[in-house]
Parts: C-alpha cells; sequence; structure tokens
C-alpha cells in the first residue's frame, strides 16, 4: 500500500495534521511564555461568562493547540468539561475541547471523538458565529474526516475571518491536494510559509516537493521541519519518522531505519515508528519481527492502516486464519469510522482490489471515492481498480493522469506495469514493474514480490 | 567558561545553556492569572521554573557603543527567524532566505494583549509598525479579565489605558525615565544615564513600581518581577489604583552569578529536581 494513503485512514494527518493557533515564543522563558499565553486564552474565556469557579485544565493547551500527542490529554479533556458546565456559553474553552476530543481521535484511534469534537464546535459557533479556532477546528475535523468540500469551504471561511493566520493556508492547502487543485494546493501552502515559516508549514512544502517528484528538495524541507521541533519530543518523532518513510519510499533503507530509530529514542512507544520499523524488519525478511512490531502498532492505536499490514505480513508468514481476523477487524473499524462522519472509500476499494476482494464492487467504490476525491491517489486507485477487473484502456487513461505531476511513487509505477501488461504491452510492463522496484525494492508487502516475479 | 567569547571591541558573548532565570507561578498563571492568597503579594507562590535551564545567549556591549552623549534612551528588542522556502525553487538560490517568526520586546505582550486573529501578524512585523496594534493595549482585555475574576479589587479601567500605551508603547514621560517620542512601538527601554542601583540580581524586584529607576520598566534586570509589576500596572499602579497583586513568587530558585554571563550555572543531571526518587532496596 501507498505510504500515503495508508496514512489517511483515520484521520489523515499524521502526515499534515500539525497546526497552530496559539503562538510560540521561546526567545526568553519558553516554558512559562507557553502557558502564560494559555491562561490568556482560557481565563479570557472564562471570565466571560463571569465564573471563577471552574477548574482550569493544567495541560499545556498549547501543545493540544498544535496537534501534539500529550499523555495528559485526556485529563485536560476532563477538566475542560468540568468548567464547561458551569460555564456553558465559554466559546473559547468550547473551541479547545473541540481540538482537545480530535487528539484524543489521533491518539486512541477512536472516531467517536470525531462527533464529539463536531457538536461542540458548532455550538462554539452558535454563540459566536465568527469565532477563529471554532472555524479552523471545524476545517481540521473535516479533513480528519475526509470531507474535503466541506474542509475547503471552512478554510476559506476562516481566511476571511484571518487572512494572516498561517494555519489556516493548511487547512485550505490540505484540502485542494486532495481535490486534485494542485497548483491553488501549492500556492496555499507557500502563503502559509510566508507568513509562518513553521513544522507544519515545512512539512507541508515537503510533501509537495515529493509530489512533483522532487526527492531532495522534499528531504530539505522535512530536515527543517526537524529542526522546527527540536525541544518537543513527539513532534520530533513525528519528523523523523516523516523522513525516514520519504528514504524509505527511495529505496534508502538504512536511512530511513535511522530515522524510525531516532523517532523511537525521542519519543519511546511511538507507534507510527514501530509500524514504519515493522516494514524494514520485514524488507530485511524477518517476517516474525515485523509482525512483532507491528502488532505493538496496533495494540497503541488500532488504526486500520496497521491492521492492514499486520495481516498482510501474517499472511505472508503463511498464518492465514490470523491474516484473515485482521482483515476482518478493518471491516469492523471501517464501520466505526464511517458512523462518525469519516469517508473511507479510497481506503476501502483499495483494500478490496489489493486483497481481491468483491472486485466489481470495489470498483463502483473507486470512482465515488475518485468523485470524492480527484487527487492523484484517486487517480491510481480507480485505475487500479480497472485493471484487476480487466478494463484495461480505461485503468491506462487514469494512471496516466494519477503521475502527471512527476510523482515518484513505486506503486503507482507498479501499477502502471501491471496495466501494460493487461494491454499486451510486455516490454512496457517490465519496464515499469524495474522502475517500480529499482526506485523502493520493498514499496509494498504484497506487491514487492509480484513485480520482481514480472520484472524478469 | 568556555562559551564565552571576547569580540575584540570590547564585547562579550555567552552561548550556552544556564539556569532559567525567570521565575513565575506559571501553574497559578494558568489558573486564571495567578492569584492565590489575597492579592497576591504575600508569597506562597510554586515557582514553575525552578530547576529547568534554557538556552542563552548574552551579550554584554560597552555602554560607548549605545549611547551617543545626548540622547541616552535605547530601544531594544529580540526576533527569530527561520529560513524561508516555497514549494516550487523560483531560481536558483544563493543565500538562504529568512522570516521572522516571533519577536519580544516587552514581556508578555503576544500572550496577553495582541489577539488571536492578529498573533502571526504581529509576531512577523516590526516594532516601527506597531501603530495598527496599539488599540489593544488602549482596550486591555486583561483589565476586562480581572474586573471578572476580582471584582472585589475594581474597578480596573478597562478602557483608554494611555497609561499602558506610555509604559509599553513609547516609555515613561513621567517620572522622566525612558521616553522616546511620539512613535509607538513595543521595546525595552533603557535610559543609560541612570546608573544600577544595586549589585547584580539585588536591585528591587519591583522596578520603578518600587522606587527603584534602574529596574523594569526602565531595561529589564534578572531580578525584576514581571509577572507582579505587569499585573500590577495593568490593575492600574500609574493611575492611582494600586494593589499588591502578584503571583506570590519574587525571586529565582537559585542566585544569579556576580559576573557575565550572570545567569546560573544549569542543574547537573545527577542533581536534577524533577525525576522521581526511586526507592533504595538491597
Amino acid at each position: 500500500m501507498n505510504r500515503r494513503r495508508r496514512a489517511g485512514l483515520a484521520g489523515r494527518p499524521s502526515r499534515l495534521g500539525r497546526e497552530t493557533y496559539v503562538k510560540r515564543s521561546r526567545i526568553l522563558f519558553p516554558i512559562a511564555v507557553a502557558a502564560v499565553a494559555v491562561a490568556a486564552l482560557l481565563g479570557g474565556a472564562f471570565a466571560a461568562s463571569g465564573s471563577k469557579s471552574a477548574a482550569p485544565p493544567r495541560v499545556n493547551a498549547e501543545r493540544l493547540a498544535v496537534d501534539y500527542f500529550s499523555p495528559n490529554t485526556a485529563r485536560y479533556v476532563v477538566e475542560l468539561q468540568d468548567a464547561l458546565r458551569t460555564q456553558t456559553d465559554n466559546v473559547r474553552g468550547l473551541g479547545l475541547l473541540g481540538l482537545a476530543y480530535q487528539q484524543r481521535a489521533r491518539e486512541t484511534g477512536d472516531p467517536t471523538y470525531y462527533t464529539k469534537s463536531k457538536g461542540v464546535l458548532e455550538r462554539a459557533l452558535q454563540i459566536a458565529p465568527n469565532d477563529l479556532i471554532a472555524t479552523g477546528g471545524l476545517g481540521s475535523l473535516a479533513l480528519s474526516q475526509h470531507r474535503f468540500r466541506e474542509a475547503l469551504a471552512l478554510g476559506l471561511r476562516a481566511r476571511r475571518l484571518s487572512p494572516t493566520t498561517a494555519r489556516t493556508y493548511g487547512v485550505i492547502g490540505d484540502a485542494l491536494v486532495e481535490l486534485g487543485r494542485y497548483r491553488d494546493a501549492f500556492a496555499s501552502f507557500d502563503t502559509m510559509t510566508r507568513l509562518r515559516p513553521s513544522l507544519a508549514a515545512y512539512a507541508r512544502v515537503s510533501y509537495a516537493r515529493e509530489l512533483l517528484g522532487n526527492f531532495r528538495g522534499a528531504v530539505s524541507a522535512m530536515r527543517l521541519a526537524q529542526t522546527a521541533a527540536i525541544g518537543e519530543p513527539e513532534a520530533l518523532a513525528w519528523t523523523a519518522v516523516q523522513l525516514g518513510k520519504l528514504y524509505w519510499a527511495h529505496g534508502q533503507v538504512d536511512r530511513a531505519a535511522l530515522q524510525f530509530r531516532y523517532a523511537l529514542a525521542a519519543f519511546p512507544g511511538y507507534v507510527y515508528a514501530y509500524d514504519a520499523f515493522a516494514q524494514v524488519e520485514a524488507a530485511r525478511g524477518h517476517v516474525r519481527t515485523a509482525i512483532a512490531l507491528e502488532q505493538r502498532a496496533v495494540d497503541g492505536i488500532p488504526l486500520p492502516q496497521f491492521v492492514a499490514l499486520l495481516g498482510d505480513l501474517e499472511a505472508k508468514a503463511g498464518d492465514r486464519p490470523a491474516a484473515r481476523r485482521e482483515y476482518e477487524t478493518i471491516g469492523v473499524i471501517e464501520r466505526l469510522l464511517v458512523a462518525n462522519g469519516v469517508k473511507t472509500d479510497l481506503e476501502t476499494a483499495l483494500f478490496d482490489v489489493d486483497h481481491g476482494i468483491r472486485l466489481r464492487h470495489a470498483l463502483a467504490i473507486a470512482r465515488k471515492a475518485h468523485a470524492d476525491r480527484p487527487s492523484i491517489d484517486g487517480d491510481d486507485v480507480l485505475a487500479w481498480a480497472f485493471v484487476r477487473n480487466g478494463r484495461c484502456g480505461d485503468a491506462l487513461q487514469w494512471s496516466r493522469h494519477s503521475l502527471r505531476l512527476g510523482t515518484q511513487d513505486a506503486l503507482k509505477f507498479f501499477h502502471r506495469g501491471v496495466i501494460e501488461r493487461c494491454l499486451g504491452n510486455r516490454t512496457a510492463a517490465r519496464a515499469w514493474f524495474r522502475r517500480a522496484l529499482s526506485l523502493n525494492p520493498h514499496f509494498s508487502v504484497l506487491w514487492a514480490p509480484v513485480a520482481r516475479g514480472w520484472s524478469a | 567558561m568556555a562559551q564565552i567569547h571576547q569580540l575584540g571591541d570590547g564585547s562579550t558573548v555567552f552561548a550556552g545553556q544556564r539556569d532559567d532565570g525567570f521565575f513565575a507561578d506559571v501553574g497559578a498563571v494558568f489558573d486564571l492569572v495567578a492569584i492565590r492568597n489575597g492579592t497576591g503579594a504575600t508569597g506562597g507562590g510554586k515557582d514553575f521554573l525552578a530547576g529547568y535551564a534554557v538556552h542563552t545567549i548574552a551579550l554584554q556591549v560597552p555602554l560607548s557603543q549605545l549611547d551617543n552623549g545626548s540622547n541616552h534612551v535605547v530601544g531594544i528588542w529580540s526576533a527569530t527567524d527561520r529560513p524561508k522556502v516555497t514549494v516550487e525553487a523560483r531560481k536558483r538560490v544563493r543565500q538562504m532566505k529568512w522570516a521572522q517568526v516571533s519577536r519580544l520586546g516587552n514581556p508578555l505582550i503576544n500572550e496577553l494583549l495582541i489577539p488571536t486573529q492578529l498573533k502571526d501578524k504581529w509576531n512577523a512585523s516590526t516594532p516601527d509598525k506597531d501603530k495598527q496594534f496599539e488599540q489593544y493595549y488602549s482596550n486591555s482585555i486583561l483589565a476586562q479579565l480581572l474586573n471578572k475574576l476580582y471584582p472585589q479589587f475594581g474597578p480596573f479601567k478597562e478602557t483608554d489605558r494611555q497609561d499602558l500605551v506610555a509604559v509599553l508603547g513609547t516609555g515613561l514621560k513621567s517620572p522622566n525615565l525612558n521616553f522616546t517620542g511620539p512613535t509607538f512601538a513595543d521595546e525595552i527601554r533603557l535610559n543609560l544615564s541612570i546608573a544600577p542601583t544595586a549589585p547584580v540580581g539585588q536591585g528591587n524586584r519591583l522596578g520603578v513600581l518600587g522606587g527603584d529607576l534602574a529596574g523594569y520598566p526602565n531595561g529589564r534586570r534578572l531580578e525584576d518581577d514581571v509577572v507582579d509589576i505587569s499585573e500590577r500596572v495593568v490593575g492600574g499602579a500609574l493611575i492611582g489604583h494600586s494593589l499588591p497583586l502578584g503571583d506570590g513568587v519574587d525571586a529565582n530558585d537559585v542566585p544569579y552569578m556576580t559576573s557575565f554571563p550572570y545567569e546560573a550555572d544549569p542543574f547537573s543531571g545527577f542533581d536534577n529536581t524533577k525525576g522521581q526518587l526511586f526507592p533504595t532496596h538491597p
């Protein structure tokens, strides 16, 4: 599976979700400044409703507002809820609780937090229709739910409320990427970076450069993101995993492994690093170790992409019953996601096509997904669904479209190879398989071995 | 210390880790502006920053390089920049370009005065263009907050706070301290003709409010208790509404050094105060 789509299932964001409402100032006394900022943020809001009996949250809300993993988010949620019981019209409190719920969703993989987040953010907007935090919060929620047109509309609304707030351009740009409007998306990322270069902005520039096939530029931007994360363990781990995945996607296994190791040293127990490391171990032929690592990731946060890889690894190790169990679990998780407003069509289609499940139906889902999400990933999954249904000509058209940016993506190259093979172009097919393998010999637990067989 | 360098023109620079010389009851400030007992001036606060270290860049510059002999007041502010990048390189980049992402003159301006939707803009802008933010000084949300929280100490003046505009934006004319003219700009203003009144670390913590003209808001010394001073000034100390507001933390947890770079040595890992003691066992 492509790592981006893989990262997409439960809330996208591990890659693009880092956002900032509250200004970070680190010049003189970083800790004090951050916390005082929070005092201003919460204090102002609580005071507005005229009570001082509220139990104020003690966790650094800034970490929350910037989407960091925080071991204290659960407690922070409880404290905000307590405060809001007596101050039901506290707009800032509602906004922060809305963001806290999204953070809980990321930490636990439990999508019911999305529904809760929506509830409190909408209540905040009923009280204060022009509140920037609630508007932006609904925008990032829509991104997490893969409702990209809604996310775009909310991002544009937030932009009208504050044209100089950098993070808003992240919401807008992320939505535009998924809607296939790359030129506008990249312009939005450039605006974001011009207003305030930050970890979030550098990471987006890195992603955009990667889409354009500029590997070195993507690495250098992610290195800047990494420098911007110094001093914040989870953020540092996140950038290390992203950087490692970049190296991984270009076949640089040892460099990738070093970054994954670095992530685990910076932030022990980081599930995304376990997941990434599992792929390294699988590539090195250590399938048992890979399974153990992926199991740790699943135990930490049961994201569908983790469960899917666990199943694929178990299948590779010959344990079909275990693999089947994982695959069934994915169905359950996806139903839970859908029940909480998340659109999973693209991921479902890819999984079903990959695993040969109800292929005609999968094609129908892929078409629907593509209508919602006409990105190059949408193009690619549609192409893959067509070719697996024997419709090689249609597949070719969408494969070409999926590669129109010059993206260097082994899985898309592999899909193209299968399409050329389907069209009877054996030479072209072999060339695409070789291209995929030379870019990343381990691009997929499922398909890299197939590509190797067909490239000869 | 190895990290101290003489620059050859009489200036000295240090870069490295030091004890965090700032002191504040951050936990309580978090709890709605930090007033634990009464008005908060009777101690009992908890120094959140005790035992932490900070990366420090310290510069010591000869007075002769700053004072031209006629105007003794200098304005100082600092900024943090990050490299500027774009998705597509427009042309070959010869030199890295930088973008300002943060600035600091007077303490707590970004945190307490500037509204959420303008924080990025404020942090990217320079003090000479601060006129656009003046309304957030003259109409203080912090004063509104104090009225809501502590009506028993009020009323606190919420609007037309020319005293805040002056002390933070132009410098003070009366007392004749560090006025720099009508241009509104967030800077730390220091009147170089006012000699230090005490050895380093031993000035009156309340600075000008405590009758010590060599302290904040005339410059800012390590020992200046800027949280208490700020709360009192917002409370109206300069316009006849004197209240002993404070966070109950009056000084740093360890003494400052008597020589450059003045901030104390950082805590050693061996003696760190943040970890949890593990019981001994045979």
